[in-house]
């Protein structure tokens, strides 16, 4: 707040920050500019280009085009709106970059392991090789039309893992349409920000502690970048007296617990918002190889060492500050 | 985490210029002091997204004319929304705004608080006449964050760097990835909100009069 004030004092520039329930959660957009009703106008469209993507590939609408997939794409082409084609082949390319650990087509499983949680029981073996069967994002067709087919009729798209990100992405699309040139846009911690509040100085994002509620464990200075953090320590499967996290090993169809959270910085918050979640799946062993597939991706891991945490830098250079006293006991 | 800067200074030089006001032993002084720290940071982390004007306007830009509605909710009401509402009774009297567009409604705004993950956040639900969410945003956030009002020390150890690099975290950082903000507050005022349009408005468009109330 000090820089927002140094930067009010030195450009004029007036603040305005809005937050609004969407996507599941609370989005919040902070701008700068010299117009106050201008720079409202503009954060109202930036959610308002939030709701269109919330509408366009949200799957608990039938009507979305998500929705419509769902219900009739086996074997049946369906136009969809040109930016959730972009989002489906997005996710379909992440997915074949992070060799399946990030899949749009999970739904299955994890609906099996929350009826598993309500039942209190753990899945039978037959109930995760049908589940698993349905996971296959191979069986997304997209044509060069612009239309999707589904070629396996148990297939459903989810774009949970990767929707709110490119909402952020839309959202920064018109504040920076809009001429603005400070700002940040944060759909409930995956966010993306524009520029920096002060020309010598970057956001400072702070990283959740992964177990202590009230604590941070690491900050990062962004300009013109986002970042997503995953973990298990928020959301989660319970099932008799085992915590499983919601995190789900698309290839093998059961939770994963090799990291508490990943924290991931890159050029856009989708690319931020998927990879997170395929990085948390992956694990610290297979990050490099993964990596290497973005040369502007960085990755702070926080894994647990004995009674220890630990936080571990991957991909690009990046400059992470971590809590002095996070290599003390959890 | 935008803060309400201009109103923190104001509160504690009001605060400071009273306690300046009476001469005071120094027992005294520790008990002032930690009142102005307290209004200092009750100040500090209010954040006001939306006037109501805003809210009611963003919401429903198309109308012109918003009511508000000050009739308390009767016995019957409370009954139905409770029943409505799983039996969790409302809390206090919500404050209801009848939007409309020459003559005809076209919603009702309904200003809820519910309490985050500490203190509560004053929501604005829009919902339209056919009892569906027209809008939610957030008026006033007033969340506590730990790691707002603790200070820690943060140190550079990557790339073989150990240079201790404190960071005034109250200053410095902006925002937070990682942590979900109070969605589930969110959640209950929606429901809320959909049941309180859906016993007082049903599909009328007017409000309707249970137990001769005006």
């Amino acid at each position: 707040m000090a820089q927002a004030d140094t930067l009010k004092q030195k450009h004029s520039l007036k603040r305005k920050a809005r937050m609004r329930y969407l996507l599941g959660t609370l989005c919040s957009i902070e701008g700068y500019g010299s117009d106050d009703s201008q720079l409202s106008a503009d954060i109202e469209c930036a959610f308002t280009a939030m709701k269109t993507v919330e509408a366009q590939m949200s799957r608990f609408n039938p009507d979305s085009d998500i929705g419509r997939l769902n219900r009739l794409a086996y074997d049946a082409p369906i136009q969809v709106h040109p930016a959730t084609y972009q989002v489906i082949r997005s996710a379909l390319e992440i997915g074949s970059l992070t060799g399946g650990a990030f899949d749009p087509t999970l739904l299955p499983i994890t609906q099996l392991w929350k009826q598993c949680e309500a039942r209190n029981r753990m899945p039978h073996a037959s109930e995760l090789a049908h589940a698993l069967h349905a996971i296959n994002q191979d069986a997304v067709r997209l044509n060069a039309d612009g239309t999707v087919v589904f070629t396996q009729p148990s297939v459903q798209l989810d774009l949970g893992g990767i929707g709110k990100g490119f909402a952020v992405d839309q959202a920064i699309d018109v504040l920076q349409g809009a001429g603005m040139t400070h700002g940040v846009v944060d759909a409930g911690g995956n966010l993306r920000v524009i520029g920096a509040p002060h020309s010598e100085v970057t956001w400072n994002i702070g990283v959740q502690h992964p177990l202590k509620a009230e604590e941070l464990i690491a900050s990062v200075e962004l300009r013109d970048q986002a970042i997503a953090t995953s973990g298990n320590y928020e959301r989660g499967v319970r099932v008799g007296d085992e915590w499983l996290g919601h995190l789900i090993d698309p290839r093998t169809g059961y939770p994963v617990d090799k990291v508490l959270s990943v924290s991931v910085v890159a050029s856009t918050a989708m690319l931020a918002d998927a990879l997170s979640s395929a990085l948390a799946v992956l694990g610290l062993a297979c990050a490099d190889q993964v990596l290497h597939n973005w040369s502007d991706v960085s990755a702070l891991f926080v894994v647990p060492q004995g009674d220890h945490l630990v936080c571990v830098a991957k991909g690009a250079p990046c400059n992470w500050k971590v809590m002095q006293d996070v290599a003390d006991k959890a | 985490m935008p803060r309400l800067i201009g109103h923190r200074l104001t509160a504690y030089f009001a605060a400071t210029l009273a306690l300046l006001a009476q001469p005071l032993r120094l027992t005294q002084w520790v008990v002032a002091t930690s009142i102005v720290l307290t209004v200092e940071q009750w100040a500090a982390e209010a954040a006001e997204y939306y006037s109501l004007e805003e809210a009611l306007t963003t919401i429903f830009p198309e109308a012109d004319d918003y009511q508000r509605d000050d009739r308390a909710l009767t016995a019957t009401e409370h009954a139905q929304l409770a029943e409505a509402l799983e039996g969790k009774p409302l809390p206090g009297n919500p404050l209801i705004y009848t939007a409309k567009k020459a003559g005809t409604v076209q919603g009702y705004a309904l200003v809820l608080d519910e309490v985050g993950k500490h203190k509560p956040i004053t929501f604005m639900i829009g919902v339209t006449p056919e009892g569906a969410v027209q809008d939610a945003l957030v008026m006033v956030f007033r969340e506590t964050r730990g790691w707002e009002i603790r200070r820690k020390r943060f140190m550079k150890q990557f790339r073989d760097k150990t240079m201790p690099d404190p960071i005034d975290i109250r200053s410095d950082i902006t925002h937070v990835t990682g942590a979900t903000l109070s969605s589930r507050a969110a959640t209950v005022v929606v429901r809320r909100a959909l049941a309180l349009q859906q016993v007082l408005f049903g599909e009328q468009g007017t409000r309707i009069s249970i137990d001769g109330a005006s």
